[in-house]
């Protein structure tokens, strides 16, 4: 791999990265809190949730 | 027994085809389990509009199948609002949110260990006048007890089907649902005086809430009792107001008793009182004297004003000691293994911009983080089990003590030992908190608890500080205990400021029960342990790598000529001129620019500072092909002069800066929507980083005047 493709490839995984971060944070605008992410919401309510959305789906 | 006249009147039965139960009950009655018992999966969780009040419904069925909606409401000790939660069970029952119809029903919890306490409740829901079923929930726990509770005789007292049950053994649940399925439910037949002064203001208030507000009668007669005894203090969104006219009547009252000098509330709650206890008296028959149970005995000492604190003291010792000694081999392996990871992945590519990304980039950020994972399932491992075994109830009650001095609310407890674990949680559970001026107090300082992010940061401090096996366990240990310390009596501190100018006020009283001890269930430890470890793993492959994957571009780009030395190379990127712009202010704490790209990236995270140290110091390693551990880098690191940058006098320093800075923006996010204010979110922003520096400042300076 040359390391001119390296660059472009590394260059595109920055980008993804940004682009992820910058959804990330827009969703978290319009539901902020931790989300699941802080383990404040109990292993029983997360089950309940998913199943939820599973059956929604 | 003969009728009440206001309960005679009414119909007495309903036709109801699906009814909808509102399940209501004190705060730790077990009506939350018993709500997940009867509704199992078919439950929705979501928010009562305008207020940040969890409303949770679901769907249970009849004997014959048949569909039953449950809502699940807030715990309240009384009607009698005192906080938004309480505010919302008050509102559902009497019919003032349009957002959720009247229920046609009550399922009242009664935990059967503190009968006469619940009964309050289910007096003020019985004036309701709706079909009510009494649960009586740790039957078992009040047998245990000694309590002997004469189901049939309160059956008979009250006129309402009651249940006795054990919800989390899913004992009593048949019958429920029986009692439940029932097409017609008896009224109750409570005979309750009310005192004769009062009567007429209660029989006016009715007159016109029934008139004026389109209330039941029988609805109209219960909120006049409320409104006399908590004089509607607290309205929250989505609550309908009073007419004009029953506000009048209302105030007229008011004014000829405080005029006759009349405590209509007092007379009215006391009179309920009587009611209460001489129906206790009939159906409780108590324990004899059996003398103090085990868990007395051992609450004679953990929550002893002296060898209470000694024994909390030994347990966070035990806790810490743990962490340091079983942590070190798992953490020395995983260190080691990312490190080989990065040099095989350095012989496995050419030279390159996307292998450096790789090594210096997502395997040393990731990396830096992931081993402290072993500390991470330690430390919570501990808790769970602490938690598991009622201990942690002990904890909440000798630190209300100190609370109260300080002028915090007890219920600010939960909310500040939730933010050891994260800030977010403990400063969402101050919703319980009634008083506004308490609850901000406590959402301004829950964020100086030390998190569960703050650990890594703390860990790796601590590494630097004390290097190898030098310095005895128990330095590594007392640093920990000192740095939690710090934040705690921190809290307290700004507590006791707070709570002296900017929101003045006096704290209420808090209940506090101690459930008995227990063997903790190994399980629910390991799967509580598990879960926080998976989160923590999570966070550093989702979040953590994608900051690093950017750092790595900040700290790499702009690019310099081939031959520029990597510190160079460094210092001229976007990240180096970040941390150069921000030395300035940083010098003074014995702080570089590269600490100061640690110090900004860590505002997404805290941990974050751990991944940012690993890109920066891998970016500019000199040796392209060996990788350092991360903690040995930091050794390693220079000033331009050539003296080390990570001095234990620094990593303390860094340590008491991140104990007092405010730095992670979803905490912020949290403070604004739970204030609907930016005012106060800046102004933590500012009195905790504010704080962080000065402490900083004084710490490092005196340090290098004593030497160090």
């Amino acid at each position: 791999m040359t390391p001119e493709i390296q660059t472009t490839l590394a260059l595109v995984v920055v980008a993804l990265a940004v682009i992820w971060l910058i959804a990330r944070a827009i969703a978290k605008r319009r539901n902020p809190g931790c989300g699941s992410d802080c383990g404040a919401v109990s292993p029983e309510l997360k089950k309940l949730q998913s199943h939820l959305a599973k059956r929604k789906g | 027994m003969a009728l009440p006249a206001h309960i005679a009147a009414a119909p007495t039965s309903t036709s109801t085809r699906n009814p909808t139960y509102a399940l209501v009950g004190n705060p730790n009655c077990g009506k939350s389990t018993l709500f997940n018992a009867l509704t199992g999966l078919k439950q929705k969780v979501g928010n009562y509009p305008g207020v940040t009040v969890e409303k949770k419904i679901g769907t249970t069925y009849s004997q014959h199948g048949q569909p039953m909606t449950v809502i699940d409401l807030p715990g309240t000790y009384s009607l009698a609002a005192r906080s938004p939660d309480e505010a919302v069970t008050r509102d559902v029952l009497l019919g003032r949110r349009a957002d959720t119809p009247q229920p046609d029903r009550v399922l009242c919890i009664l935990d059967a260990t503190n009968l006469e306490r619940n009964l309050y409740l289910l007096h003020q829901i019985l004036d309701l006048g709706r079909p009510v079923i009494v649960v009586l929930n740790m039957m078992d726990l009040a047998a245990k007890a000694g309590l002997n509770i004469r189901v049939a005789r309160l059956e008979h007292e009250l006129g309402v089907p009651i249940i006795p049950c054990e919800a989390v053994n899913g004992k009593g649940l048949v019958e429920l649902r029986l009692a439940m399925s029932r097409v017609d439910l008896p009224l109750a037949r409570h005979a309750w005086d009310i005192p004769a002064e009062i009567a007429p203001a209660v029989a006016d208030l009715q007159a016109s809430l029934t008139a004026n507000d389109k209330k039941a009668p029988l609805v109209a007669r219960a909120e006049a009792l409320l409104l006399l005894t908590d004089q509607d203090s607290v309205r929250v969104a989505g609550s309908a107001p009073l007419s004009p006219r029953t506000h009048e009547i209302l105030e007229s009252w008011q004014k000829r008793w405080e005029k006759e000098g009349t405590d209509w509330a007092g007379t009215l709650v006391n009179s309920r009182y009587d009611a209460i206890g001489e129906i206790a008296r009939e159906v409780v028959i108590p324990a004899g004297e059996t003398g103090p149970s085990t868990s007395d005995k051992i609450d004679a000492f953990v929550t002893h004003p002296l060898w209470g604190w000694l024994t909390l003291g030994g347990i966070m010792t035990l806790l810490f000691l743990s962490i340091f000694t079983f942590a070190e081999y798992p953490m020395n392996f995983i260190d080691e293994h990312m490190a080989s990871l990065a040099d095989w992945v350095k012989e496995s590519m050419p030279p390159g911009d996307l292998r450096d990304l790789i090594t210096d980039g997502a395997i040393a950020g990731v990396g830096g983080v992931i081993i402290f994972l072993p500390q991470i399932l330690i430390l919570f491992f501990f808790i769970g089990l602490l938690e598991s075994t009622g201990y942690m109830a002990r904890a909440a009650f000798i630190m209300d003590r100190l609370m109260s001095r300080v002028g915090l609310n007890g219920k600010s407890f939960i909310p500040l030992l939730s933010s050891y674990a994260c800030a977010i949680p403990g400063i969402m559970a101050t919703r319980t908190i009634e008083n506004h001026k308490d609850r901000l107090v406590t959402i301004l300082v829950a964020p100086l608890m030390s998190c569960s992010a703050r650990l890594p940061v703390y860990l790796l401090m601590i590494a630097a500080l004390v290097p190898g096996e030098r310095i005895p366990i128990m330095t590594k240990v007392g640093i920990m205990l000192l740095m939690y310390a710090l934040g705690t009596f921190g809290a307290f501190g700004f507590a006791w400021l707070f709570k002296r100018t900017l929101l003045k006020g006096e704290p209420p009283l808090m209940i506090m029960e101690l459930p008995p001890y227990r063997l903790p269930s190994l399980r629910d430890v390991v799967l509580h342990m598990l879960e926080r470890g998976w989160i923590f793993l999570r966070r550093a492959g989702t979040v953590i790598l994608g900051i690093s994957i950017i750092l790595w571009f900040l700290s790499a780009y702009p690019k310099s000529p081939d031959d520029t030395p990597p510190q160079q190379q460094l210092a001229q990127s976007f990240a180096g001129r970040a941390g150069h712009l921000l030395e300035p202010a940083i010098k003074p704490l014995g702080f570089d620019w590269q600490i100061g790209i640690g110090l900004i990236s860590s505002f997404a995270a805290r941990e974050v500072f751990v991944s940012t140290m690993g890109v920066v110091f891998n970016a500019q390693s000199e040796d392209d092909e060996d990788t350092e551990p991360l903690r040995q880098a930091l050794l390693s690191a220079r000033w331009p002069d050539g003296a080390p940058l990570f001095t234990p006098l620094v990593c303390f320093t860094l340590m008491v800066f991140y104990v007092f800075a405010m730095q992670c923006v979803s905490t912020i996010a949290i403070v604004r929507r739970e204030t609907n204010s930016w005012r106060w979110p800046l102004f933590q922003i500012g009195y905790m980083t504010g704080t962080a520096w000065i402490l900083s400042f004084i710490v490092y300076q005196a340090g290098r005047a004593l030497g160090y």
